[in-house]
């Protein structure tokens, strides 16, 4: 039996926005420590991890493990249907055929009811390492999506060049060539602005700009995002969430193709 | 093996009449399967004891009438194959052969022999070979059931085939070509079997391999003697005679059937794509080349015998295989093939020609059949009612459906990012290793 409350859908419909784009079917895994979910693309290049602790729940009760596979299409349908500030009950039995989604709207006695049917998925799970990254950069979320989104026009990738001077996000298309630096930067009075770069090497990498700008509709999800990177790795593009939990995008470099 | 047996199958009496020459012997057909031996291993205990099995059992001959009282079964050496062989030796009516006929091991059969009283009496002394039960009370105890259902047929045979590996050996090199006498011959014949020289020295076979000889070979006379030596010609065209005999009225009907009806048959195309006229047909005298389209027009021989014409060579060519395969030596067979290969009064080579381009035909319509065999066989699954391959249909429908519904609601983003270009990137699992399943990833 899994029972998930969640005080504001918002964060949910958030997170399913962000990755729907990504993913179409994915299993919810789901045991006492929280919800848990990893997929990865059809091209299988782009991975998204996600973990919701049981801290952001209240209260958080699963019995079991379970996976709750969905298709996040027939969620996004679902979860239309709450407004953000609605609260979110998640509810499951522990060998389920159907999700189900109530939705209680926190300033009216409305209360709505879904059952979404869930399917059987055959997804193969990654281990993925803690690693220690040559640089992390962290910026405003906005910032990076705007970033991603002014360089789509020009070209297909960027190149991400972490040196001490900065972050320099540079792409060459047939129109011309196009390149956004950032330094370091802090501001006392809006921390959310704060640009912070951690660097033990310099690194630079190439990566599709279309996948970058997909990460990007997390944005909404947090103020500011990490952007960490080692040579021949995957770049890690993470947005915190509330109570320890997390939204992380995993993407391989393009390699040998250079513009 | 006495008759009570507790059968209850009637019994059918037939009557076998091969030829004048043959003694009629009365046997009644068996057409049940069962041995005998296993018949007695399951009567009943109470019943009347039942004599063992013949640890020898008997075997059904037809002998030819009029065997004289000299008439012996012997084992000769066969010319063709040089393998032991069982001949009747009868020095007034010459030589015979047995010729075994056996039922297909579909249709098991046994016999079952009936000693008719008056017959049993006539044939007793001329059948030495017909298994008779010693000791017997009555007319039935002396009937036999034989497991076996072979019948052996006793049927003439032509002496001159023994003589025949001798007289190519003897006329082998072009440059010494040697007549020899008969007493010769029949020597160098007999030189390892005593019992063969003199069953060819008895005088009506003597005459009849004089008479013989006289058809194949190249004869001198030399004083009292004649002398011989094979005429490959002569022999061909013997052959070539027996031949016209033996398929003058069709061939026999198993032969007929499997060697020329079916060797002569086109197939039926159904593929007329662009002439309907261009139709195979072999009922029409002159015959018509078999074509599938227009295209082949140019390619085929034009056709210049007729239907009838072609059967008769064919049946002529079949009989010639039949007797050089059965009765030959390799060594002389080969040289006669070559000779009537060539022989234009059998006009071969336009048989071969037609029975090629019928091959060509026929392989043509093979690859046409495969292709439609296979949508038959799509159709006959259709129609039929396994549930195994219903449930397989239904399960493919259902992912099929399951996939395009997928497809479907497929999101726009989703859709955008399978056209991304990826080339340069490496998958995930590339770097990352493989989790146990169902392990949320730490990541």
């Amino acid at each position: 039996m899994l029972e998930a409350r969640l005080e504001q859908a918002e964060l949910l419909k958030k997170v399913v926005d962000a990755i729907k784009d990504l993913v179409q079917d994915c299993n919810f895994d789901c045991n006492d420590s929280g919800v848990a979910l990893q997929a990865m693309d059809n091209s299988h290049v782009a991975l998204v991890s996600m973990m919701l602790k049981s801290e952001a729940f209240s209260p958080f009760r699963c019995d079991r493990n379970i996976a709750l596979g969905i298709n996040l299409s027939s969620l996004t349908k679902v979860l239309r249907c709450a407004q953000n500030n609605d609260i979110l009950t998640v509810k499951a039995e522990d060998a389920p055929d159907v999700v189900n989604l109530m939705f209680e709207s926190s300033d009216s006695d409305r209360l709505s009811e879904y059952d979404i049917k869930l399917m059987d998925i055959d997804q193969e799970h990654l281990g993925i390492p803690e690693t220690e990254y040559a640089a992390t950069v962290t910026m405003p979320s906005p910032e990076f999506q705007r970033i991603c989104r002014d360089l789509s026009a020009l070209s297909e990738s960027v190149s991400i060049e972490c040196t001490k001077e900065g972050v320099k996000f540079a792409c060459n298309g047939d129109i011309g060539s196009g390149a956004v630096t950032l330094r370091s930067h802090s501001d006392v009075e809006n921390p959310d602005q704060n640009i912070k770069i951690d660097l033990t090497e310099p690194v630079a990498l190439t990566f599709s700009l279309k996948y970058l700008s997909n990460f990007c509709k997390a944005s909404g999800l947090a103020k500011s995002v990490n952007i960490c990177l080692s040579n021949e790795v995957p770049l890690l593009v993470e947005y915190g969430l509330a109570a320890n939990s997390y939204l992380r995008f995993y993407l391989a470099p393009k390699i040998g193709d250079e513009e | 093996m006495p008759q009570r047996l507790g059968l209850t199958r009637q019994w059918k009496t037939i009557s076998c009449d091969m030829r004048s020459r043959i003694v009629i012997i009365t046997v009644t057909m068996k057409t049940r399967s069962k041995l005998p031996s296993k018949e007695a291993q399951e009567a009943p205990i109470s019943g009347p004891v039942l004599n063992p099995s013949d640890q020898n059992p008997g075997k059904l001959v037809i002998l030819p009438k009029g065997l004289s009282q000299e008439a012996r079964l012997v084992t000769l050496h066969d010319p063709a194959n040089k393998k032991p062989a069982r001949y009747i030796l009868c020095p007034e009516n010459g030589i015979y052969e047995f010729t075994k006929i056996s039922a297909t091991s579909n249709c098991p059969r046994s016999w079952l022999i009936v000693h008719d009283q008056v017959e049993a009496e006539s044939t007793k002394d001329a059948l030495p070979c017909t298994p008779t039960q010693s000791g017997g009370r009555s007319s039935d105890a002396n009937d036999y059931i034989a497991a076996a259902d072979d019948m052996l047929v006793a049927t003439p045979y032509d002496a001159l085939l023994f003589l025949l590996p001798a007289l190519h050996e003897k006329s082998k090199s072009p440059e010494h070509k040697l007549y020899l006498a008969l007493d010769d011959l029949v020597d160098e014949t007999g030189s390892n079997s005593k019992l063969l020289r003199t069953s060819l020295q008895s005088t009506v076979i003597r005459n009849s391999l004089e008479e013989r000889l006289c058809a194949v070979c190249d004869v001198v006379d030399a004083g009292e003697e004649r002398m011989f030596r094979l005429s490959p010609k002569k022999l061909a065209q013997d052959l070539i005679k027996r031949a016209e005999n033996m398929s003058k009225d069709g061939l026999p009907r198993s032969m007929e059937n499997r060697f020329v009806t079916e060797a002569l048959e086109s197939p039926i195309m159904n593929q007329n794509r662009h002439d309907s006229k261009a139709e195979t047909s072999l009922s029409n005298d002159q015959i018509e080349v078999p074509q599938t389209t227009e295209e082949h027009n140019n390619k085929l021989p034009k056709a210049v015998m007729t239907n009838d014409e072609l059967t008769r060579v064919l049946r002529l060519r079949v009989a010639l295989s039949f007797m050089l395969k059965s009765y030959f030596p390799a060594a002389l067979r080969d040289d006669v093939e070559l000779l009537l290969a060539s022989n234009e009064q059998l006009n071969l080579t336009k048989l071969e020609e037609h029975l090629n381009h019928l091959a060509s035909v026929r392989s043509e319509a093979l690859a046409l059949r495969s292709i439609s065999d296979n949508i038959n066989r799509k159709r006959l699954m259709n129609d039929d009612d396994d549930d195994e391959a219903a449930d397989a249909r239904a399960e493919k429908k259902r992912k099929q459906e399951e996939k395009d519904r997928l497809k479907k609601t497929e999101s726009h983003g989703i859709k955008q990012l399978k056209k991304v270009d990826i080339s340069g990137m490496k998958k995930l699992s590339s770097f990352f290793s493989k989790a146990a399943p169902k392990k949320a990833a730490s990541g």
